[in-house]
């Protein structure tokens, strides 16, 4: 800090010195005695350093006070342009950031609105259909479901960040989260043959039953859609890991390690044009939010395991 | 009969609605207009009311709120806007219950059905169906024929209900299956073989021998 201030205040230190050069080299050369420049030199030293000091800490007040972002008074024309420039560009910014802002809630906004407008014609879609009892009816309501899954994960990305958003953590019973996810894919199974087996964990987690239930409906859209034979499992078998297992297509080696990574398909992801590697993404982050941690284990062709861990973890409870 | 008022703006959903009451044994009636809803309900006396909460003119809540000015009757609510605050807005309104939309058809029957036992008398004709002179009780999942009362089991209980519901027509063995799947009994094509037989022999056994009919690669009838 006073090396910088030296350095600023070099020109005239070097002024001074040169003065002072002039002044011993005359005196010297008019063999004047020593004394007759010591003397003024040493009181013109103590004027110096006295108006060193104070300009010194004038300097020093003056950049604290603008580390702080706060603009001193401006002295001299110099300072005065630089403010004026750096206030405009303050202005500007943020001009452009509440227009930011407001662009995007009025997005969040409609989006939502958007979400709940079209859950009106699914819900009435969905109550004809199921009235039918034909493989038509079975397929439409398949299809339905699929349309819903995307409006609720158009929703949770919007969520997923928003300072509004509500995650009420609370003592939870995980049967009564996943069976209703289950329940959600029943056409999927029959149609696909596909065997479910699920264990009841009969344990209660801490943790938000609505994200919570995305996360569990997002794994086992997963596992019905890339597998073709077989089926899957839901258990418990060390506390607190939740497994989902299928015996699907599996993800090979070199994509498991990014499969949370966002917009990442990987290899079945590309064969399915329909993937928008969002899904598990998502399912990533709010586990990271709710303090659960996902991981998956795969094998080609056999099949995939993703573990849940929702062992209770230090996450900041209010 | 219970008779429930529907108040929703979309055709399709409250059609779909009193279709499904339908199948249950309840009657439904949908607004004619959104103006009139208080006049309506009024007239009609419902058991219980379906709203929606986004309603042309007047919303959901203003209606619900009065309604509760003069009758206590039970209010389910049905809307898209399924965060928290709507939903407390909706109880604090005077509202008994809420679905989230889309709904399944199960998940409407079942609030209407609770709601209704909660709040009239436990026995009333609605909770029981009627085939080929066999009455079956929803309330207590058991059959009587011929003065003969018997527990069903969970499974059987549920093949039966969804044959009777649909009786005189084919049902397949997928609808059957997801009937199955409703009650978190994930069952498979086997498995459906096996609990079918079972079912068939405990009707044989109080004199209902071959009500339920296989039509071959298709599923099941049962007729009246």
């Amino acid at each position: 800090m006073f090396g910088e201030y030296l350095k600023s205040r070099v020109k005239i230190l070097m002024l001074l010195l040169g003065v002072a050069a002039v002044f011993a080299s005359v005196y010297f050369l008019f063999e004047l005695p020593a004394v007759t420049v010591l003397y003024p030199l040493i009181l013109s030293l103590v004027l110096i350093l006295t108006v060193g000091i104070i300009d010194f800490l004038l300097v020093l007040n003056k950049h604290r006070k603008i580390q702080r972002n706060d603009l001193p008074e401006p002295s001299g024309l110099l300072e005065k342009d630089y403010q004026e420039v750096i206030s405009k560009l303050k202005e500007e910014q943020e001009f452009y950031r509440q227009k930011t802002t407001s662009d995007y809630n009025n997005m969040v906004e409609y989006y939502t609105i958007w979400a709940h407008q079209i859950k009106t014609p699914i819900a009435s879609m969905r109550l004809r259909i199921q009235s039918e009892d034909s493989d038509l009816a079975r397929r439409l309501d398949g299809d339905l479901n699929r349309i819903e899954a995307y409006v609720e994960m158009v929703l949770t990305f919007l969520r997923l960040d928003s300072d509004s958003t509500d995650y009420v953590i609370k003592e939870i019973d995980l049967d009564a989260v996943i069976k209703p996810a289950i329940r959600k894919f029943a056409r999927d199974f029959i149609s696909k043959k596909l065997t479910m087996d699920f264990k009841p964990t009969e344990t209660k987690v801490l943790s938000d039953e609505k994200w919570l239930s995305f996360v569990i409906e997002q794994v086992l859209s997963n596992a019905v859609k890339y597998t073709n034979e077989g089926g899957i499992k839901v258990y418990m078998d060390e506390p607190g890991i939740l497994c989902i297992e299928d015996t699907g297509i599996g993800i090979s080696a070199a994509d498991l390690p990014r499969i949370f990574e966002n917009g990442y398909t990987g290899f079945n992801g590309r064969e399915d044009k329909r993937a928008s590697g969002i899904g598990l993404y998502l399912c990533k982050r709010i586990c990271d939010n709710l303090g659960h941690k996902i991981s998956a284990e795969s094998e080609q062709g056999a099949g995939t395991r993703i573990l849940i861990d929702l062992n209770k973890r230090d996450i900041g409870i209010e | 009969m219970y008779k429930i008022f529907i108040v929703e703006d979309d055709k399709g959903i409250a059609d779909g609605i009193v279709t499904c009451l339908g199948n249950w044994g309840m009657e439904g009636l949908v607004v004619s207009d959104f103006m009139k809803v208080m006049e309506e309900v009024d007239e009609y006396e419902p058991h219980l009311i379906i709203m929606d909460i986004t309603l042309p003119y007047m919303g959901g809540y203003h209606w619900c709120q009065e309604i509760r000015k003069t009758s206590s009757v039970p209010i389910i609510f049905i809307s898209s806007a399924t965060d928290n605050m709507n939903i407390i807005m909706a109880i604090n309104m005077g509202a008994d219950d809420f679905i989230a939309k889309p709904f399944d058809q199960s998940v409407l029957i079942a609030k209407v059905t609770a709601l209704l036992r909660r709040t009239y008398d436990f026995s009333q004709a609605s909770a029981t169906l009627e085939v080929a002179g066999a009455i079956l009780n929803t309330n207590n999942n058991t059959l009587t024929y011929n003065g003969t009362e018997i527990d069903l089991a969970r499974n059987e209980y549920k093949i039966l209900l969804t044959l009777v519901q649909n009786k005189n027509k084919v049902v397949s063995r997928e609808k059957l299956m997801e009937a199955l799947w409703e009650t978190d009994c994930y069952v498979d094509e086997n498995t459906l073989t096996v609990n079918v037989g079972r079912l068939r022999k405990t009707l044989e056994g109080i004199g209902l021998k071959d009500l339920i009919k296989t039509k071959f690669g298709v599923g099941y009838i049962l007729e009246d």
